[in-house]
């Protein structure tokens, strides 16, 4: 039963995070690795600004903060080489790592305490469960359900999917690629920021959670399939109850996370090279 | 279009490696201090390992994101065998290079059913899930604080940097001749045109998985030189940080030519270890450097060398 509870809780903030990776690379084809640099940033800012203006406040201006720097990165470095996808790699990459050193370099890579935006725990069909991780999973799942309808209900929505399923048409058709890709970068940015918020007080924070959160955003989107959002959402169903299996069935589980990660995603490159939802393309 | 500057370049450049070459022989005379001394071993080895990219991806156009897993790996392998087999240290280096060959060619298989950004990330994944070994097996490995207190090749700094110079001069040699054989012509007709490469007979399966071994081969042994000079590794040599260190230098210094990765290498640890010495600011300073140089030059420095004839990458 705690696996149950725990693995949804864990597999919808794991989609959260995973959706603006997926959508990112969907829509402009971008390897954008500085992902892990917005989740980083806005768990440090609100580490940083919850005691100063409140907790809610706080969470805003995370967000904010790193939507400019996601902003900032994909207008004036990213986009310049997108036509090269190694570049890209290396370039955010490299971004990534300078900006989680920078990080070091202010806070020091120590752990730090962030307090949890709601406090106590509940039991739930026998499960204790900390409230946290219940808002968590609530606010994913909100954020996914307002994800689904911009995409699906909004004239931008549908130029994003016209640029994912077929990116040259999509420009005849009108659809401006730059405009697509700043606002998928800024929305991708809106995606990870909150979910590093709301998994920061459950987990560590440390300078070193960008390469989780990138881990996470490589197996979700080779198992699901390179761009397809909902597949990146699946994979994460998956990894979210196998990471928490194994937690429960070996007692020092944490040790062993980034490991559950890449074996799932070498495992499904074997089989299944384009994932498992994925079509067949040449990447 | 290059042929008719290879004639005046071919004598430039020859005047132009003749001095780097003899400037670089006599460092030991006339290097202001032993961290100096220290700074050029290092760089020779960072640019073997360059090198060692470079052959997988600037020929065969197969991108490793993870190859910390063989110079990482190869400073294991010789480190242990050195501290519990107690065997020579020259022996452990070639026997660590060996094995890194070996694994190298296990890993290229899987390797093959994947390309491009899928192979990025399948490579990405070596590295730590050896580091997960390095973590779960600590007796072995010594965990975070690594390990110490084995022999390193000589207490020497003159004799370590003139083995460290031969080694990277024979990897330079090595390449040229490899790049330039009935090999690097199949290999970068694969890069250019796998399709067509294959359909005038080339086994291409055989072809990438040998240079994956032998790129696996040249990074393991500078990995164990590496070891070996500074007397103690950590899993730091498994990083991350260590697999994207020599893509920036290859990159700074152009894909798919010779010199370049090593003007890349030296240039990156120069601009670490001697102008600016804050730990802190390494990776910093490297996303700069490249930032900088792909602003300006998106071909790298050097993006291909005209003295030896030899087409660069892209």
């Amino acid at each position: 039963m705690e696996i149950l509870v725990f693995g949804l809780t864990l597999s919808l903030i794991y989609g959260l995070i995973v959706a603006g990776f997926a959508l990112i690379l969907g829509a402009s084809r971008i390897f954008d690795l500085c992902f892990g640099s917005y989740y980083l940033l806005a768990g440090y800012s609100y580490f940083v600004w919850y005691g100063v203006v409140g907790k809610v406040p706080a969470l805003f201006l995370s967000i904010f903060i790193a939507v400019i720097v996601a902003w900032l990165i994909h207008r004036h470095i990213l986009f310049r080489f997108r036509e090269t996808p190694i570049v890209v790699m290396v370039v955010s990459a490299s971004l990534a790592i300078a900006i989680s050193e920078a990080v070091t370099l202010f806070f020091g890579s120590d752990y730090k305490y962030v307090p949890p935006l709601l406090e106590g725990s509940v039991t739930i069909f026998g499960a204790s469960i900390a409230n946290q991780r219940l808002l968590a999973g609530f606010v994913a799942l909100l954020a996914l359900s307002l994800l689904w309808l911009y995409l699906n209900r909004t004239k931008q929505g549908l130029g994003i999917r016209a640029l994912i399923q077929q990116a040259e048409i999509a420009e005849l058709a009108g659809v401006r690629p730059r405009n697509i890709h700043l606002t998928v970068a800024c929305i991708g940015a809106v995606l990870g920021a909150l979910g590093s918020i709301m998994v920061v007080p459950i987990f560590t924070l440390t300078p070193h959670i960008w390469l989780d959160a990138i881990l996470l955003a490589f197996a979700g989107v080779v198992v699901g399939g390179l761009g397809s959002v909902w597949g990146a959402f699946l994979a994460m169903v998956l990894i979210a109850f196998s990471e928490t299996l194994v937690s429960f069935l070996i007692p020092e589980g944490g040790f062993f996370r980034q490991a559950v990660y890449v074996l799932i995603m070498v495992i499904v490159l074997l089989v299944r090279p384009y994932g498992i939802f994925g079509k067949k393309e040449e990447a | 279009m290059e042929s008719f500057r290879l004639g005046p370049v071919v004598l430039d450049s020859r005047i132009q490696l003749l001095a780097a070459l003899v400037a670089l022989v006599t460092v030991p005379f006339w290097a202001f201090n032993l961290w100096f001394v220290r700074i050029f071993i290092i760089a020779n080895l960072f640019g073997v390992y360059a090198l060692s990219w470079n052959l997988l991806v600037g020929y065969t156009g197969q991108i490793s994101f993870g190859h910390a897993f063989f110079f990482g790996g190869g400073a294991y392998a010789s480190v242990l065998l050195n501290k519990y087999l107690g065997l020579p240290v020259v022996l452990c280096m070639s026997m660590s290079g060996v094995m890194c060959g070996l694994v190298g060619l296990l890993l290229g298989y899987p390797c093959l059913r994947v390309r491009g950004i899928y192979l990025a990330l399948m490579t990405w994944a070596f590295p730590l899930i050896f580091l997960g070994f390095v973590m779960y097996f600590g007796e072995i490995f010594g965990r975070e604080m690594g390990i110490s207190g084995y022999e390193g090749l000589s207490l020497s700094y003159s004799v370590n940097y003139y083995t460290s110079l031969a080694l990277l001069v024979l990897t330079v040699l090595a390449t040229i001749a490899i790049v330039n054989s009935r090999f690097g012509l199949i290999i970068q007709s694969i890069r250019d045109n796998e399709i067509l490469a294959e359909s005038v007979g080339i086994n291409i399966s055989k072809y990438k998985i040998l240079f994956f071994s032998l790129s696996g081969l040249i990074a393991g042994i500078a990995g164990a030189f590496y070891a070996h000079f500074l007397r103690s590794i950590t899993p730091e040599l498994l990083a991350v940080d260590m697999s994207i260190l020599v893509i920036i230098m290859v990159i700074v210094g152009g894909l798919g030519s010779i010199i370049g990765p090593v003007m890349g290498a030296y240039l990156v640890t120069f601009l670490n270890n001697y102008l600016l010495y804050i730990p802190e600011l390494r990776m910093i300073i490297y996303a700069v450097v490249l930032i900088v140089t792909l602003f300006l030059k998106p071909k790298g420095l050097l993006p291909w060398s005209p003295k030896f004839g030899v087409r660069g990458g892209e």
